[in-house]
C-alpha cells in the first residue's frame, strides 16, 4: 500500500467532486540528496530569442471559469525542412473579447539561436481558445501538417511546403460541434495502411450559458474558496477517430472502431504508440478526475479500452487522478515504453512501469516521486536531459485558480519547473529552481539550437513563453535519430526505436502529441553516457523492423524505411 | 440503532414461530431456513419477509435484505418500520443516493419523526447537498442537542461550506474537550487538517490525533494510535486505523493484525477487509487477499475501489474473466458517480 490518500476511505464519506483534483495527498519525507553533480543548465532566452508576444489565456486576476483554467500547447517541428526546429504556439482568448495579438504563433527558427514570428504571412493566424496541437504529414507530401483543437473549433492545416497552411478541415469533413471542447489530439496510423489518422478527444461539452460562473454553486469550491466549477459535474467529453481516406479526406469511424463507446471521463492528453509491442498502434488519454484510458489497437481497425484491467486508469490504490500531461519513455531501460503522468496539486504525479506487455505497475512512491505534491502538473517528459544514458523527468506547474493565493498563501498561482534526476536502479531525485516561477501549461522537447542536447519550449498563461536552452557540461555523448517513412507514413510518427549502448537499452517513440497538448521534436534524443556507440533497432509503424549496429555517437542520423542511414 | 425486530399480525404457523425464536437467539442460519420455509407455501406471508429482511440485513448480506425488504414494501407500502429498514439498510451500504427518498417518504408522512429527519439531513450530507444538509440538521438541532453525530456532519458541512463560523453556536453548549473532538473530526473530514490538529490535541484523542497524524505522513501518529489501543483495545476504530498506517510504514504482518483484531470487532465493516485485502496482495498472496476482498465488495457494493482491487488480486490469481467483471462493476460505479456529480451541479 501506498502512503497516499486514505482518509477518504477512513471515514467512509463520498466527497463530491469539484476543481480538478479530489484527492488529498500528503508528500513523502524527501530522502538524503545524493550530492551526485547535474551537468544540464538551463537558461530562458524566450526574449533574447524573439518570443515576445504573450499567450492570452483567460483572465490574467480572476477566472470564473474553467475555459479560462486550462490553457493549451506548444509544438516543435520543422515546417520548412531546413533541419532547425521552428516554434508553433497556440494562444487563448478573454471572455470579454480577445486583445489585440491575441493568436496562435508560429515561429521560423533563425538558425543563429533566434527566430521570426512568421504568422501573418503563414495561414496560421487564427484567434480562439485553442487548446492542443498535434503534427504529422497527414498527406505524405514530405512536409509535416498541423491539426489544433480548441473550444468549438478544429483545424487540420495542410502544409504547402512553401511556408505557408492552407486550412483544409472543412474539405477533410472534419466537424465539431458548437459547444465540444476540444481536447487532446493525435495524428495514428491505426490500421497500417501507411496514412495517418486522426484522432480526436473532447474535454467535455461547455456552455457559458448553462455552466455556474465562479460563486454561483456551492459545491466548486477548493478548500472552502469559490473556485471555477469543474471539470466534475460538467457532461463528459468523449473521443472520435477519423479514418484518412487518401485523398484529402476523413471518414468517421468512431462507431465502427469502438472509440465512440469509451466515456464517462474528460480527457485531455493523448498519446499513440506501441505500448504492447505486437507492431500496431495503441492510444493512451490522459483524463482529468476521472479513469484514464488505455485503448488497446485489435488490430482489425477496432480498439478496447483497456486502462483499468492493465492498470494505466487509476493509481495504484484504485483512486482516480486528475490526468492532464503525458510523458512517455522509458525510464528503467528495459526496451518499454513506460508513461508518466501529471496531475493537480495535493497529489503526486505518477510513473506506470511497462512489463512489454502493456501490464503497468504504478511505481510513484517506489521510485521516489511521492514527494511531490505541491505543484499542479502539465507538460511533462522523460527526456535525458544530461546525456547521461538515463532519462530524467521533467515538467512544467502552475496554479489554475490565480484568486486562491490571497486566501490561502500555500497555493500560489506561478510555480516553478521541475525536474526529477533519473539516478538509475528505477530511482529519481527532485532537482527544482524554485525562483523561475510561472503559470505554465504546455510544453514541447527539442534540440533547437542542434547542439545535441534537449530544449524545452513553455506556455506560460498571460506571458510570453520560454525558451528554455540546455547547455550540457561533461563529456556525456548522445545520438539523435531521425526518420523517414516509405510504406509507413512519411513523418514516421509511431515508430519505436530502441538503443542499446553499453548494457543499457532504451526505447523511444515518434509521437504526434505528448506532453501536454503539444508535440516534441521528431527527432529522437538518446543520451549514451561514455558511450561513443549504439545499436539501433527501428520498429516501423506499418510493422517492419529494422537493425543497425554501431552507429557512432554524438551525430544526428537520419534513417530512411528500407534503406537504413541515408544521411549520417 | 436501528434495525429493529419485527413481529407479525398474521396467524403464525409453528415454523413461523420458531424462526422467530431461532432469530431472537441469534441463530440467523435456522432463523433463514425458518423463513424461507414459510414463504415457499406462503410467498406474501409479511412477517416472514420482513424478518428475512433483517436476516440478510444482521449477516452482511444488504442487496438481499434490500430486495426483500422491497417485497415485503410492496404488499405493505405504508409501514414506516420496513421503510426505516429499508433506508437504514442503504446507508449500510453507503448508498445514500437510494436512502435519501425513503427516508423523505418517511417524513412525508410523519414530521415529527426526529431520527428520520436526522437521516434525510445524513444523507444529504454524504450527496453533497451541503446546504440543504446543513438547513435540517439545525431544524432537529433543538430536540435532540446533544447528538454528537449529528453536530458532526453539521460542522462538517459548514465547514465545507467555508462557513465554519455558523457551526459554533451548535457546538456552544458541549463540554471542553467534545466540542474539540467534534472539530477536531469535522476539520479533518473536510479536509482541513491543519485546523484539525489543534482540536485533536485539545480533545485529548489519541485516536483522532493519530488518524490526522498519520494523514499528513507525520511520524508521530503510530504513537498516538498505539497509545490509543494501548488505551482501550476494543476499540475497533483505533485498531483499524492503527492497521492502515502499519500497512503505510511497510510493517505488513504488524498491520495484518491489528486489521484482523478491528475486523472481529467489527464483522460488517468493509474497511478491515478491505485493507487486510490489501496487505495480502502486498505479501504476494493474492489467493489469500480474493475472499477478503470480495467480502469487502459485498458489505460495500457500491465503493468502486474494493471492486478495482478484487480485479487486481483476481488476475493476479490468473482468474481473468472474473477479474473483468470486477473491472466492469468498477466501470459501472464510476459512471453512477459521474452522474451523480453532474445531475448536482445541475440542480445547484
Amino acid at each position: 500500500m501506498t502512503r497516499r490518500e486514505w482518509l477518504a476511505l477512513l471515514s467512509a464519506a463520498p466527497l463530491l467532486g469539484q476543481g480538478m483534483s479530489r484527492r488529498s495527498v500528503k508528500a513523502l519525507p524527501r530522502g538524503k540528496p545524493s550530492g551526485l553533480p547535474f551537468p544540464s543548465r538551463f537558461t530562458d532566452i524566450a526574449a533574447v530569442a524573439g518570443l515576445r508576444a504573450p499567450v492570452i489565456y483567460g483572465g490574467v486576476d480572476r477566472k470564473d471559469y474553467l475555459l479560462e483554467t486550462v490553457g493549451c500547447g506548444v509544438a516543435f517541428f520543422d515546417f520548412d525542412n531546413d533541419g532547425w526546429l521552428d516554434i508553433f504556439v497556440l494562444g487563448g482568448s478573454r471572455l470579454t473579447g480577445a486583445p489585440e495579438g491575441a493568436a496562435n504563433r508560429l515561429y521560423r527558427n533563425n538558425r543563429d539561436g533566434t527566430f521570426a514570428d512568421v504568422t501573418e504571412n503563414s495561414g496560421l493566424r487564427h484567434t480562439g481558445w485553442m487548446s492542443s496541437v498535434a503534427v504529422g504529414d497527414f498527406n505524405n507530401d514530405g512536409f509535416d501538417d498541423l491539426f489544433v483543437t480548441g473550444w468549438g473549433e478544429c483545424i487540420l492545416y495542410r502544409n504547402n511546403g512553401d511556408g505557408t497552411f492552407t486550412d483544409v478541415t472543412a474539405k477533410a469533413g472534419i466537424r465539431p460541434k458548437a459547444n465540444e471542447w476540444g481536447s487532446g489530439c493525435t495524428f495514428v496510423d491505426y490500421n497500417r495502411d501507411g496514412l495517418l489518422d486522426l484522432f480526436v478527444a473532447h474535454y467535455t461539452d461547455f456552455d457559458l450559458r448553462t455552466v455556474p460562473k465562479q460563486g454561483e454553486a456551492a459545491t466548486c469550491n477548493w478548500k472552502g474558496v469559490a473556485v471555477p466549477c469543474g471539470p466534475r459535474g460538467l457532461p463528459p467529453g468523449g473521443l472520435k477517430l477519423y479514418r484518412n481516406n487518401g485523398d484529402g479526406t476523413f471518414a468517421d469511424v468512431s462507431v465502427a472502431s469502438g472509440i465512440a463507446k469509451v466515456r464517462g471521463s474528460y480527457p485531455m492528453t493523448t498519446v499513440a504508440a506501441d505500448f504492447d509491442n505486437d507492431g500496431w498502434q495503441d492510444i493512451y488519454v490522459a483524463c482529468d478526475s476521472t479513469a484514464s484510458f488505455l485503448l488497446r489497437n485489435n488490430h482489425d481497425g477496432t480498439f478496447t479500452d483497456v486502462g483499468l484491467e492493465n492498470g494505466v486508469a487509476l493509481n495504484e490504490d484504485g483512486m482516480e487522478q486528475a490526468g492532464m500531461g503525458i510523458g512517455i519513455g522509458d525510464y528503467n531501460l528495459d526496451g518499454n515504453l513506460d508513461i508518466f503522468k501529471t496531475h493537480f496539486s495535493d497529489d503526486t504525479d505518477i510513473l506506470y512501469r511497462n512489463d512489454g506487455k502493456a501490464n503497468f505497475d504504478d511505481v510513484t512512491v517506489a521510485s521516489g516521486l511521492g514527494v511531490e505534491t505541491r505543484y499542479t502538473s502539465w507538460g511533462a517528459g522523460i527526456v535525458d536531459l544530461d546525456n547521461d544514458g538515463n532519462p530524467d523527468l521533467f515538467f512544467v506547474t502552475g496554479s489554475i485558480y490565480p484568486e486562491l493565493e490571497a486566501k490561502i498563501p500555500g497555493y500560489p498561482f506561478k510555480t516553478p519547473r521541475v525536474i526529477f534526476r533519473n539516478l538509475g536502479g528505477g530511482k529519481f531525485e527532485e532537482l527544482i529552481e524554485p525562483s523561475e516561477v510561472h503559470s505554465s501549461r504546455g510544453c514541447a522537447f527539442g534540440d533547437f539550437d542542434n547542439d545535441g542536447d534537449v530544449d524545452v519550449v513553455v506556455i506560460n498563461l498571460n506571458e510570453p513563453p520560454s525558451l528554455l536552452r540546455n547547455d550540457v557540461s561533461g563529456n556525456h555523448h548522445w545520438l539523435k535519430v531521425k526518420l523517414i517513412g516509405t510504406k509507413s507514413n512519411r513523418s514516421a510518427v509511431g515508430a519505436t526505436v530502441v538503443a542499446s549502448y553499453g548494457s543499457r537499452r532504451q526505447a523511444q517513440a515518434v509521437m504526434s502529441q505528448t506532453s501536454f497538448y503539444s508535440v516534441n521534436d521528431f527527432r529522437l534524443h538518446f543520451g549514451l553516457g561514455s558511450e561513443r556507440s549504439a545499436d539501433l533497432e527501428i520498429r516501423w509503424p506499418n510493422g517492419g523492423s529494422e537493425r543497425i549496429a554501431r552507429v557512432e555517437a554524438d551525430r544526428l542520423v537520419t534513417i530512411r524505411e528500407g534503406s537504413g542511414i541515408v544521411k549520417p | 440503532m436501528l434495525v429493529t425486530m419485527l413481529l407479525s399480525a398474521e396467524p403464525q404457523s409453528d415454523a413461523f414461530e420458531q424462526a422467530v425464536k431461532a432469530l431472537g437467539s441469534g441463530d440467523y442460519h435456522a432463523s433463514e431456513e425458518g423463513f424461507q420455509k414459510v414463504l415457499s407455501t406462503s410467498p406474501n406471508h409479511l412477517g416472514a419477509l420482513q424478518n428475512l429482511g433483517l436476516v440478510y440485513a444482521r449477516t452482511g448480506r444488504l442487496d438481499l435484505a434490500i430486495a426483500t425488504y422491497r417485497r415485503a414494501l410492496a404488499l405493505s407500502p405504508n409501514q414506516k418500520s420496513l421503510s426505516m429498514n429499508l433506508g437504514l439498510a442503504y446507508v449500510q451500504q453507503e448508498d445514500y443516493a437510494s436512502a435519501l427518498p425513503v427516508f423523505q417518504s418517511i417524513v412525508k408522512g410523519d414530521a415529527k419523526n426526529i431520527a428520520a429527519r436526522e437521516l434525510v439531513a445524513t444523507c444529504e450530507f454524504y450527496t453533497g447537498r451541503l446546504a440543504a444538509a446543513a438547513a435540517h440538521f439545525e431544524a432537529v438541532r433543538s430536540e435532540d442537542p446533544k447528538n454528537l453525530d449529528l453536530l458532526y456532519l453539521l460542522s462538517t458541512a459548514y465547514i465545507k461550506q467555508n462557513q465554519a463560523e455558523k457551526m459554533y453556536p451548535a457546538l456552544g453548549g458541549l463540554p471542553r474537550e467534545q466540542n474539540h473532538f467534534i472539530q477536531c473530526r469535522a476539520f479533518n473530514d473536510a479536509g482541513r487538517p491543519d485546523d484539525a490538529l489543534e482540536h485533536c490535541r485539545e480533545a485529548g484523542s489519541h485516536r483522532e490525533l493519530g488518524k490526522v497524524l498519520a494523514a499528513q505522513h507525520d511520524p508521530g501518529a503510530l504513537a498516538e494510535l498505539t497509545a490509543s489501543v494501548q488505551q482501550n483495545p476494543q476499540d475497533s476504530e483505533a485498531l483499524y486505523s492503527l492497521g492502515i498506517t502499519l500497512l503505510q510504514e511497510n510493517r505488513v504482518a504488524d498491520a495484518a493484525n491489528a486489521l484482523e483484531r478491528a475486523k472481529q470487532l467489527r464483522p460488517g465493516f468493509w474497511g478491515a477487509y478491505f485493507y487486510l485485502g490489501k496487505a495480502r496482495l502486498q505479501m504476494n498472496q493474492a489467493a489469500q487477499a480474493v475472499p477478503l476482498l470480495q467480502r469487502a465488495a459485498e458489505l460495500n457494493p457500491r465503493a468502486s475501489v474494493l471492486f478495482y482491487e478484487l480485479g487486481r488480486a483476481l488476475k493476479a490469481t490468473g482468474r481473468t474473466a472474473e477479474a473483468e467483471q470486477a473491472m466492469t462493476r468498477v466501470r459501472e460505479l464510476r459512471a453512477a458517480e459521474l452522474e451523480n456529480d453532474v445531475k448536482a451541479l445541475q440542480k445547484r
